[in-house]
């Protein structure tokens, strides 16, 4: 699937005089509801990689994250029509997502064990540009970084995603999980002390 | 699907979290898994499909990764279809069906407007089979070197003579309206001519004048109060009413007005046998001058007033006549016969009508 353009430059984004608070992506999804498919096709290829990534590090099977990230999106097909850009749009997605997914965690345990997770994310397509000395430590440090993740609790494995892969700011990590701003920062200091620990093992 | 937002502004710069940058960088450095190809085309065509007027549920998307084979739905479909609303149904534009709705209803009140104004159906026919050829024959004579001026008149005021015929108004006015538009200037001419030559001749003074008088142009209302007459009286035969549809300008009582004291000498025989007026008329109203009305069984109605009036038309005056002679007041009824053909010495006389005439 080949995108020709990015999704700003296609759509002239940045030329709108916009205010600084106002989200492209929201921009996006209101041309969508309009019935703007191209719109729509944009919005997908900015967030289709990182939602699908943390609905994979999240869930750790590549089956249920393959269904949470088809329902994700038809949510937000759904919505469309009511879709208002009160927040960023990558947050509002991001909640819709891991609703679904605790919701799907709470109807299907266990979770895929420790084993199922590891070979789903290891198969996964390495860098190309490494250098072969520095290949296997890397590789460990990674693997060992996806271990720790994998092993924190729910709560702070999403709010750890959230910041790393996202990069979202604690109080749209609070948005997105639905808890309070220092709960959200509580919980990454425990699960960043957490990694740090295991990747100096 | 509602959620509880922040409030919106540019999100406030987070502190560091200790050791968070490198983390991030190691993390960076993780495989960027990505969705399928197929799964990415899934997404799309249930967007698609959503926008689409005629497929507005989105929960398609299921049923294309069923169809792909990729990964069988599981769970959530049902309550994925269950939370979706109408998003295409919503903004499928609905404005095409109330337009579609008010124009059939405009469309439906006209037709009903214009079938209330349609005589009924029955009578249609005859009436364009009498309006016809009198069309025809003015459209066919008009080109001639010498237009028929008859023709022309018996043509003209047909649009615009019978109020009982307003639909056919519109495809006389159709054949003579361009003979109008062409052929104007040289049937006043030819009609300017005529008058001059009515005006030079006394021999044909009486006849001529009446033939090109203007008085036919109006001649057409008193034929519709006799088809009013003939209509409304059930007894009289059939075969009568075209014949008195068909002259109008026989019958018409301004035109007798006007020529009554020129017509004043000429004989009653003459008059009822030489149809000179009606030569160039069309072929409808020679048969009737020609052709003397058939003197039809009068049975008069018990309450039926026999009193003259002024309004009477020379139908409705013979037929008062013919009841008077039927209730036995003969010399009532011979006076105003007398009367009636003083007044109107050219008016063909039905036989039984004449009978009485002539007995004194």
């Amino acid at each position: 699937m080949t995108f020709p353009l990015p999704a700003d430059r296609r759509f002239g984004l940045r030329s709108l005089p916009m205010d600084a608070a106002v989200d492209p992506d929201a921009m996006l999804m209101l041309a969508y509801a309009r019935g703007d498919l191209a719109a729509f096709e944009a919005l997908y290829v900015r967030h289709r990689g990182m939602l699908y990534r943390f609905l994979l590090r999240s869930v750790r099977d590549p089956h249920r994250t393959d269904e949470l990230f088809q329902e994700t999106w038809s949510r937000v097909i759904s919505a469309r029509a009511r879709y208002q850009p009160q927040a960023k749009f990558s947050t509002w997605l991001l909640q819709i997502a891991h609703n679904l997914m605790i919701d799907s965690a709470r109807r299907q345990r266990p979770m895929a064990d420790g084993d199922e997770g590891e070979i789903a994310l290891a198969n996964v397509a390495t860098p190309e540009q490494e250098q072969p000395d520095h290949t296997l430590s890397e590789f460990q440090r990674r693997r060992g970084l996806q271990r720790a993740i994998e092993q924190l609790p729910d709560e702070q494995r999403t709010a750890v995603l959230l910041r790393l892969e996202q990069e979202l700011s604690l109080e749209e990590i609070a948005t997105v999980t639905g808890a309070r701003r220092e709960t959200v920062k509580s919980r990454l200091r425990y699960a960043m002390t957490r990694l740090r620990e295991v990747l100096s093992e | 699907m509602t959620t509880r937002l922040p409030p919106q502004g540019p999100p406030e710069p987070d502190e560091k979290l200790p050791g968070e940058a490198e983390l991030a960088a190691l993390y960076r450095q993780l495989p960027k898994s990505e969705p399928s190809p197929a799964l990415d085309a899934a997404v799309l065509r249930a967007a698609a499909q959503a926008l689409a007027p005629d497929e507005a549920n989105p929960t398609v998307l299921g049923a294309e990764r069923e169809r792909g084979g990729e990964t069988p739905p599981k769970s959530n479909i049902s309550s994925l279809a269950a939370s979706a609303p109408a998003g295409g149904a919503r903004r499928r534009p609905r404005w095409p069906i109330a337009l579609g709705s008010a124009a059939t209803l405009v469309l439906a009140a006209g037709l009903a407007l214009h079938m209330r104004e349609l005589p009924p159906a029955t009578s249609a026919p005859t009436e364009m089979d009498s309006a016809a050829p009198a069309q025809a024959t003015a459209a066919a004579s008009l080109p001639r070197a010498t237009p028929p001026v008859a023709a022309m008149q018996s043509a003209e005021p047909a649009p615009s003579s019978s109020p009982m015929k307003p639909p056919e108004q519109s495809s006389p006015e159709m054949v003579v309206a361009p003979l109008r538009a062409s052929t104007t200037s040289a049937l006043r001419k030819a009609i300017a001519d005529q008058a001059a030559e009515r005006t030079s001749s006394k021999a044909k003074a009486a006849g001529e004048s009446r033939q090109y008088a203007p008085a036919p142009m109006a001649a057409p209302a008193p034929p519709s109060v006799a088809l009013q007459e003939t209509s409304s009286n059930s007894v009289e035969p059939a075969s009568k009413m075209p014949v008195t549809r068909a002259a109008p300008a026989p019958a018409a009582p301004p035109a007798d007005e006007t020529t009554a004291p020129q017509a004043a000498g000429v004989s009653a025989t003459n008059a009822a046998t030489t149809p000179t007026p009606d030569e160039a008329a069309p072929v409808a109203p020679r048969v009737r001058a020609r052709m003397p009305v058939a003197p039809t069984p009068f049975t008069p109605a018990a309450g039926m007033d026999t009193t003259s009036y002024a309004s009477d038309t020379p139908a409705q005056e013979l037929d008062k006549i013919r009841q008077l002679f039927a209730l036995g007041h003969d010399d009532e009824a011979q006076q105003r016969l007398t009367a009636f053909h003083l007044a109107h010495p050219r008016w063909d006389l039905p036989l039984d009508l004449q009978a009485k005439l002539r007995k004194p």
